[in-house]
């Protein structure tokens, strides 16, 4: 599936939802964007190369999970009152369900754009 | 500022710490840290500390520490780490280098220099991360309030250095102490003396603005206009402190005074006082070599016998003169006569044994090159490894030729598992969500190394020639399944066993064996450092072998347990027992999956270790079990190359 440019990505979220701050926007849009292209395999083989077997496994699970639709992120935009609503909602979209390998990865990687 | 899920929150959304009480593993560490760098070219990999190395392209870990240190910690060390590749990157050591290479200009060595501009650069990537991420404030607050130091002062020898550290060392802690403070006022600073103080007083505007300046150029300037005169003073502070640490007599603080005991030999004292005081082995350090040599020039005033040989340095050059004399120290080394001496010269001239507590892996693969590549490669009369595993595997010794174009549209790129086939790059194969590569891909051997580190291999402070031959073994090994590409197991084994390197860390890309002048050496120092630090009791081997075996069983293609042992058991009549499980299950396997222990021996009780691994059951040989006798780490390629062979013939 092909999805808009960060850029534009980032642009469309702060149109639909300009109380929320671009930073936050623009950190969780680029998490996003880059679990898309690594779920994917569109993204630079030499940066996962050499990988362990267990971090290919937990990559593999995490991005899955964050790599969220245009439509989700908007979604999620809309529904939040604030930045810290937004990646609180972000958090839980991403790992209500997922594995406890994808959890322990993601987790570290939302909490530290919390505001 | 709260960075934790809200009370709103639903219970669907764990709280943080909940994940973070079990502590991570190293497959977790580096997914995080790619999630962390995105499409940074830069990897997180197993090393002795958390270190950014701008030339390699990587970001090291120490493994060791991931079990005891709490979660949030190690994430917050491995976030600094990425903030140095996103906020100083290779840039930085170009940025540095002009003000490095003027330290002489202040009276200040270059390493001490780096050392600042390291220290005081680790707060202005701190800053600038936590500007991007503010939710990361958490984890670097666990690393600060723990006090833990990213940066490792390391430009005076350790051994060198006063009790209550050198000024400059201290200044650099209150620097960073007075950054974090200001984040987190509850973090208690430590004290430091008045000069220390004062200086950080001095500096403290000037290192707020280098911390907040954005540009690394800028950022250079500051400190090197406004930091380093006043950090040069602290430096020759510094060297002076050592002069005057050098200048006392080297004694441990628990030992009576020297004269108080006439008969204790001084060559015996001071070799086990310098360890001690300098808080290292001593080997390898010119430092460490240079306090045992004055002292050994002090303590040894009347020697005719031996004449200038004692007053000379292993190296040749003279020694520094002794000091005055006293009337006591002569009368007590008129008492001891040349014994001492004698003893001394004897002893100085027994090699030491490598320090396991600061092993370092891959000087350890350099010195046993010749053996690994002898293995490898083979000698006169004799198959190496690779061209043995090659027949086995693919009935040619060379497959990855590259092949006619068979069809149209081929692209002729060679699948390295399986040279007549497919080509899709494996390292992203994985990506597709299926793995496309053949069943038993990387899975024709598979082999566990059991090491054996009970107490009778080896007893920690204790030099060992069992274990530095385990050790050495364990070298070889290591390199040859890491050069060949096969999957392997490491286990270590006393009361109980420990996995040190599962299955699952063994994965390459391709099988393709690399030339020799490609391979980089992995620096798994870490993992003889756990060996040492391990419990060393009995030898239950059977133990480990059961959970051997159970983890073996799962692999595909050719499974051989690899024991290095010095065969005395606590338990052999277990061992027979479970051998024998072994035999009568091989019995109802095909040839292929049938799974044979290959014990090698490092001790000298040859009848023990054979007894052990060569059991006769009713008068009957067990067949899955061989037993190798090492006598000496160059015989190894021979006997591996032999063994191997041995069994891919018999599979």
């Amino acid at each position: 599936m092909d999805y808009p440019p960060v850029d534009e990505e980032i642009a469309l979220l702060t149109a639909v939802a300009p109380r929320l701050p671009r930073g936050t926007l623009a950190g969780s849009v680029r998490l996003v964007d880059y679990c898309r292209r690594l779920a994917a395999g569109s993204i630079d083989p030499a940066t996962i190369a050499g990988l362990s077997h267990a971090s290919q496994e937990a990559l593999r699970q995490a991005s899955r999970r964050a790599a969220l639709s245009t439509a989700e992120l908007l979604a999620l935009a809309r529904a939040s009152s604030d930045g810290a609503e937004y990646l609180r909602l972000l958090r839980i979209g991403i790992l209500d369900g997922a594995s406890e390998t994808a959890r322990r990865v993601l987790e570290p990687v939302l909490l530290q754009h919390e505001v | 500022m709260s960075v934790t899920a809200t009370p709103e929150a639903p219970p669907t959304a764990p709280e943080p710490a909940e994940a973070a009480t079990r502590p991570y593993t190293p497959g977790e560490i580096e997914a995080i840290a790619r999630l962390l760098l995105r499409d940074e070219p830069v990897r997180a990999q197993p090393g002795s500390w958390w270190r950014y190395i701008p030339a390699a392209r990587t970001i090291t870990y120490p493994p060791i520490f991931l079990q005891t240190w709490p979660g949030d910690r190690v994430v917050g060390a491995l976030m600094h780490e990425v903030a140095e590749v996103l906020f100083s990157g290779a840039d930085g050591l170009t940025a540095f280098a002009e003000v490095v290479r003027s330290a002489d200009s202040y009276r200040v060595t270059p390493a001490s220099v780096q050392l600042l501009l390291n220290a005081i650069n680790d707060l202005r990537v701190n800053r600038l991360y936590l500007g991007g991420h503010p939710g990361a404030d958490r984890y670097f607050r666990a690393v600060y309030l723990a006090g833990t130091p990213l940066e490792r002062p390391d430009d005076f020898p350790e051994e060198r250095r006063p009790a209550g550290g050198l000024p400059h060392h201290q200044y650099l802690d209150a620097l960073t102490a007075r950054w974090a403070k200001s984040l987190w006022p509850e973090l208690v600073a430590p004290a430091v003396p008045d000069e220390v103080a004062g200086a950080v007083r001095r500096t403290g505007a000037a290192v707020d603005r280098a911390v907040a300046c954005d540009s690394l150029a800028e950022f250079v300037a500051v400190v090197a206009r406004d930091v380093l005169p006043v950090y040069s003073t602290l430096v020759a502070a510094s060297r002076k402190a050592i002069a005057e640490a050098d200048a006392e007599p080297v004694r441990s603080e628990d030992e009576p005074p020297e004269e108080s005991e006439p008969e204790d030999l001084d060559g015996e004292r001071e070799r086990e006082a310098a360890p001690r005081a300098t808080g290292t082995s001593g080997t390898g350090s010119a430092a460490g070599r240079d306090m045992r040599d004055v002292a050994v020039v002090e303590g040894e005033p009347q020697a005719p016998e031996t004449g200038d040989v004692w007053r000379q340095k292993p190296t040749g050059q003279p020694a520094q003169p002794p000091r005055p004399d006293t009337g006591e120290q002569q009368d007590a080394s008129s008492r001891r006569g040349w014994t001492a001496a004698g003893i001394y010269r004897v002893r100085s001239r027994a090699p030491k044994g490598p320090d396991y507590e600061h092993y370092d892996y891959v000087a350890a693969a350099r010195r046993l090159e010749p053996q690994i590549r002898a293995t490898l490669e083979g000698r006169p009369g004799q198959l190496g490894l690779v061209e043995i595993l090659n027949l086995r595997r693919f009935g040619t010794s060379d497959p990855w030729r590259r092949p006619r174009r068979r069809l149209r549209g081929d692209s002729g790129e060679i699948d390295s598992d399986r040279p007549e086939n497919l080509v899709v790059d494996p390292a992203v194969a994985f990506l597709h969500g299926s793995l496309r590569r053949r069943d038993d891909s990387q899975k024709d051997f598979a082999n566990t190394v059991m090491l054996d580190i009970s107490g009778s291999v080896v007893q920690k402070g204790y030099a060992s020639r069992k274990f530095d031959m385990l050790v050495d073994t364990l070298v070889v090994f290591c390199e040859i399944h890491e050069r060949l590409k096969l999957p392997y197991e490491l286990l270590d084994f006393s009361d109980g066993p420990t996995v040190l390197r599962a299955f699952g860390d063994s994965v390459y890309a391709h099988q393709h064996v690399d030339p020799a002048s490609a391979y980089v050496i992995k620096d798994f120092s870490y993992l003889v450092r756990a060996m040492y630090e391990h419990p060393h009791g009995e030898t239950q081997e059977a133990r480990a072998l059961r959970q051997a075996l159970a983890s073996i069983s799962k692999q595909r293609g050719l499974k051989t347990i690899l024991m290095i042992t010095d065969g005395i058991s606590s338990d052999r009549p277990a061992l027979t027992r479970l051998l024998w499980e072994v035999e009568e299950r091989n019995s109802a396997l095909p040839v292929g999956e049938q799974i044979r222990v290959l014990a090698f021996g490092v001790g000298l009780a040859e009848d023990e270790f054979r007894a052990s691994y060569e059991p006769e059951v009713e008068g009957q040989a067990i067949r899955c079990s061989a037993a190798f006798l090492v006598p000496k780490v160059e015989a190894l390629p021979t006997i591996i190359c032999r063994a191997i062979e041995d069994r891919i013939r018999t599979a």
